[in-house]
């Protein structure tokens, strides 16, 4: 007596084929589809409860209405012109950056804490750098990369200097608080760190002085999820560390900043 | 061919598809949200190829395979891993496959998230395409060109992939004491 194989089980989950004779005579087949079934009726019962979440579709026609006006706009491409197209998926990715930075302020906003949801809308951005790794402005040339930031943020943030060993991933704009900052992602010893530079205090961001660079700058840290935040202040802007490693290599980072 | 306008309607119908999907591949939400925004956006501009009377969900879910692909790609080429939420499930699974008492019963036991999260547990390929056959209901046909396989491979991908994903529950089952009696 041949058991039915994987193949056959699939086609009388799927209707190909009627249920064989065989599977009434013998109760392992017939444990073996029902438990097939089974599993295949739990999994589609999981998703039936997933929605879009409301205003997903307004907010990607806002990210279309964007992306033809900036087609339309012929002074960005005299910025980075090789990088055009890049700018569109940035507006995108800070429509997205607006929505999940509105959702946490609500959440926490609720609990009367504005300095924890500055660390949420911190490892968010971080979280939405990693999820748009390939879509990230990655110019070679650093005064062309100076010059968009220039443009886009009014500034041109501090990068890791050559010979530091951090590679510099791609950069790009997010929405922080009702504003537009600078990202960028460096490459760390274990996995990527995102770079975010807002004029925040690190005291306003909720975070604790507990190190000191090699310059001795305070060294601000905090913790949110998975994700260790460790910030300096430089002139008039805090350099937010947000990763999933430890201190110590945020640390590392934010000491390949040229002083 | 539809004007753009009633094509981007067509797209925009299948969103809640597309978010359960981006769910299924990517596990957190805003990055779900993000690979949706992607996926549409691509369309919009593609819809030039898209084939009048096929299937606009299963083309759509083929762009969003696509991104999907090169974002890993990207992130293997920087050296990241794809980030995994805290997980509910785990214990290792056991190597022998054996039927449960009561397949039903104990499915019962798991919440929904429990049983998405398991499911990020398996490999992506295998992911998918479970999620296409078994929350779609998409053809075996229409799997194997969403995912680019032969549809003998995508037989023995979902099947392979139920089984891992029994696995998993089943461990996670035995560990929050619900199940300890295998056949």
């Amino acid at each position: 007596m041949n058991h039915l194989t994987d193949e056959q089980f699939e086609d009388i989950l799927h209707g190909n084929t009627n249920v064989p004779e065989h599977v009434e005579r013998c109760a392992r087949c017939r444990a073996r589809l029902d438990e097939k079934r089974a599993v295949a009726r739990r999994v589609h019962q999981a998703f039936s409860s997933i929605q879009a979440p409301p205003g997903l579709a307004d907010r990607i026609r806002a990210g279309i209405a964007a992306s033809a006006k900036a087609d339309a706009t012929p002074e960005r491409a005299r910025i980075i012109p090789l990088y055009l197209h890049r700018h569109l998926w940035s507006g995108l990715g800070a429509v997205a950056a607006v929505l999940v930075l509105a959702v946490s302020i609500g959440l926490f906003v609720g609990t009367g804490s504005q300095a924890n949801a500055a660390q949420v809308a911190l490892t968010e951005i971080h979280h939405l750098n990693l999820d748009a790794l390939g879509q990230l402005v990655n110019e070679q040339d650093p005064n062309a990369l100076c010059a968009y930031m220039e443009g886009q943020v009014g500034h041109c943030p501090a990068m890791p200097h050559a010979g530091s060993g951090m590679n510099t991933c791609g950069c790009c704009v997010r929405q922080f608080q009702g504003q537009q900052v600078a990202s960028y992602v460096v490459q760390a010893k274990d996995a990527p760190v995102s770079v975010i530079v807002v004029p925040e205090s690190p005291e306003d961001l909720g975070l604790t002085p507990r190190a000191k660079t090699a310059a001795m700058r305070d060294i601000w840290q905090g913790k949110h999820a998975c994700c260790n935040i460790a910030c300096v202040r430089r002139g008039e802007y805090s350099y937010c560390a947000v990763g999933q490693v430890t201190q110590k290599e945020l640390a590392t980072v934010l000491n390949a900043l040229p002083e | 061919m539809e004007s753009p306008e009633r094509f981007e309607q067509i797209v925009l119908s299948h969103l809640d598809s597309l978010y359960r999907a981006a769910a299924a591949l990517c596990g957190r939400m805003d990055g779900a949200e993000d690979l949706v925004q992607t996926t549409v956006l691509k369309a919009l501009e593609r819809c030039e190829t898209f084939e009048r009377g096929t299937n606009c969900k299963a083309w759509l879910f083929q762009i969003m395979r696509n991104i999907r692909i090169d974002q890993l790609r990207h992130r293997r080429v920087v050296g990241n891993t794809v980030p995994i939420d805290e997980e509910l499930v785990t214990a290792k699974p056991e190597a022998e496959a054996t039927a449960w008492s009561d397949a039903r019963d104990l499915l019962e036991n798991f919440s929904d998230e429990q049983v998405i999260r398991a499911l990020k547990r398996l490999p992506e390929d295998q992911r998918l395409t479970l999620f296409l056959t078994d929350v779609e209901q998409l053809s075996q046909q229409e799997v194997a060109e969403i995912t680019g396989a032969a549809v003998g491979t995508v037989k023995s991908r979902a099947s392979r992939a139920r089984n891992e994903l029994r696995k998993h529950l089943l461990a996670y089952a035995k560990e929050m004491g619900f199940a300890g009696r295998d056949r």
